[in-house]
């Protein structure tokens, strides 16, 4: 149905351009010409996804190891060079992504051909397809790249976390009333300016944390995330398992439109009821998975910070509904 | 005021926290903002982090909504609308223009991405190229939101222009680098 959709706009845009080609040959001529210039085409396709890929290789090969270097390097609280470097790297993969997508586009899904036949049908929809898959795993490497990229900015946030605890033990015996001088313990790692009592003359003082402890309810999330990542994860497998049981039910799919052999045809049928059963299981899984996820996480962020608790919890109760939706 | 969720928090409404965060991140210093306000450094950074939570447990949307119209209307406050850093006669001209002209705005929003995308500070190729610092240029951001909020249908339009006018930009940027990685690769 979409194809015969996709067949008439082709038609259609290139009715004029090729009127000419159809009066003046036979009809099995310009189908075998039509044929060989698609093959030709998807060589060409091919050997350009082929140069682009090595580009991308090149590419990543210098940029990962420099922005390592410049993530343990940049000084800056934000890492604010690091930042511009990555997006640079990251806008130079989306470059030669969106170059392949642009060619795709041109040379692949609008193939000018005239013949009207069912066989020249079959042909474009084959060379599509096996376009479509090389274009495919370009894009595969482009994401294997982006999340190599990504990855390099990695954050020590439990080391971050212990120099706060560390700093908060240095010093909680060591404040003194501004009124009397009597010492005043600081019972707990306080993250915003806190008024406290002093228990011997009850003046109240004003404390007020350092720049790293008023970074632990930011820094107290993101290490939550990262001591509960690998549940995440498992959350994230089951959603892929989904979506490539579908895919490979989606192929079967394809291949049948014309089979002919029953006995061929019983067998992929077959196929893809066990194929949607293992997809609909994988589909129940990752929300489970998830939930499991984040109650893991604000389980660890309470014990980080728990003070917050409370808001913590109302949180939790938002995206815990949000995801049930 | 019918959601508990907006009810002021120490003294802090929603509109105190939304502009003081837009002074602040136009550069105006904290501590000149909250004497404006005469609200303690130890009640504000209480606020500031209960107000985030608010927003967090959110599930109407309105705290955030309400959030965002406040910081596009920080000149609005009644104790801050007089503060605000110096601006050039330029930069001011240019402020003005991203005010009225939807174009003029989402042109310089493809620059910005553009810019990010060639390894360039957005936010700062803007302040130093048109004299609008990130706290104005939000503001106005938040705006132009409203607008297109209140009418869809204009989206198509405006992304595509803003589209067009982001890969204009990036291939500014891509020539004074010396061009892309693949430029040589040709089909």
């Amino acid at each position: 149905m979409a194809f015969t959709s996709k067949k008439a706009t082709i038609h259609k845009t290139y009715k004029h351009k090729m009127s000419g080609f159809s009066k003046n040959k036979p009809i099995n001529t310009q189908a075998e010409n039509e044929q060989k210039e698609m093959q030709e085409t998807k060589e060409r396709f091919f050997v350009f996804i082929g140069k682009l890929e090595e580009k991308l290789k090149e590419f990543a090969a210098a940029s990962i190891p420099e922005l390592i270097e410049m993530n343990h390097t940049d000084t800056d609280e934000f890492k604010r060079g690091y930042l511009r470097l990555k997006s640079a790297v990251l806008g130079q993969l989306d470059s030669i992504r969106e170059k392949a997508s642009a060619v795709k586009e041109e040379k692949i899904t609008y193939f000018p051909y005239a013949s009207d036949t069912l066989e020249m049908s079959s042909a474009y929809i084959q060379f599509r397809n096996e376009c479509y898959d090389r274009y495919s795993l370009l894009e595969d490497m482009c994401q294997e790249y982006r999340q190599r990229i990504e990855d390099t900015q990695v954050e020590d946030y439990e080391l971050k976390y212990r120099k706060i605890v560390d700093e908060y033990e240095a010093i909680k015996d060591k404040f003194r009333c501004v009124q009397c001088g009597s010492p005043i313990t600081i019972d707990k790692i306080y993250f915003t300016t806190t008024y406290i009592t002093c228990p011997s003359c009850q003046t109240k003082n004003t404390f007020e944390p350092s720049s790293q402890a008023k970074l632990l309810e930011h820094i107290g999330r993101s290490l939550a995330e990262q001591r509960t990542k690998h549940i995440l994860q498992q959350s994230d497998a089951a959603g892929k398992e989904e979506r490539d049981l579908y895919h490979k039910a989606h192929q079967l799919r394809l291949s049948l439109i014309h089979e002919k052999n029953k006995e061929i045809l019983h067998q992929k049928e077959k196929e893809m009821e066990e194929l949607e059963q293992q997809r609909q299981e994988a589909a129940s899984r990752q929300p489970i998975l998830y939930q499991k996820y984040l109650r893991a996480m604000f389980d660890e962020w309470n014990k980080i910070n728990p003070d917050l608790t409370n808001e913590h919890e109302r949180f939790f109760t938002t995206l815990a509904t949000h995801n049930n939706r | 005021m019918s959601n508990p969720l907006l009810e002021p928090i120490h003294g802090v409404s929603l509109q105190d926290y939304a502009a003081i965060s837009a002074k602040l991140v136009s550069g105006v210093a904290q501590a000149d903002i909250l004497n404006a306000l005469g609200i303690e450094p130890a009640v504000y950074e209480e606020a500031s982090a209960l107000w985030v939570t608010r927003m967090q447990e959110d599930q109407t949307w309105e705290v955030t909504t309400l959030y965002g119209q406040y910081f596009g209307n920080a000149d609005q406050h009644p104790k801050l609308s007089g503060l605000n850093v110096a601006i050039s006669e330029e930069g001011q001209a240019n402020l003005d223009k991203l005010n009225t002209d939807r174009y003029f705005y989402e042109e310089l929003c493809g620059a910005r991405q553009a810019a990010y995308q060639y390894g360039l500070d957005g936010a700062q190729w803007i302040q130093e190229n048109f004299g609008i610092n990130l706290g104005d240029f939000q503001a106005v951001a938040m705006k132009w939101m409203e607008v297109q909020n209140a009418d869809w249908d204009s989206v198509p339009h405006f992304a595509s222009y803003q589209q067009q006018k982001q890969a204009a930009y990036a291939a500014k940027f891509a020539a004074e680098q010396g061009g892309n990685v693949a430029d040589d690769v040709v089909f």
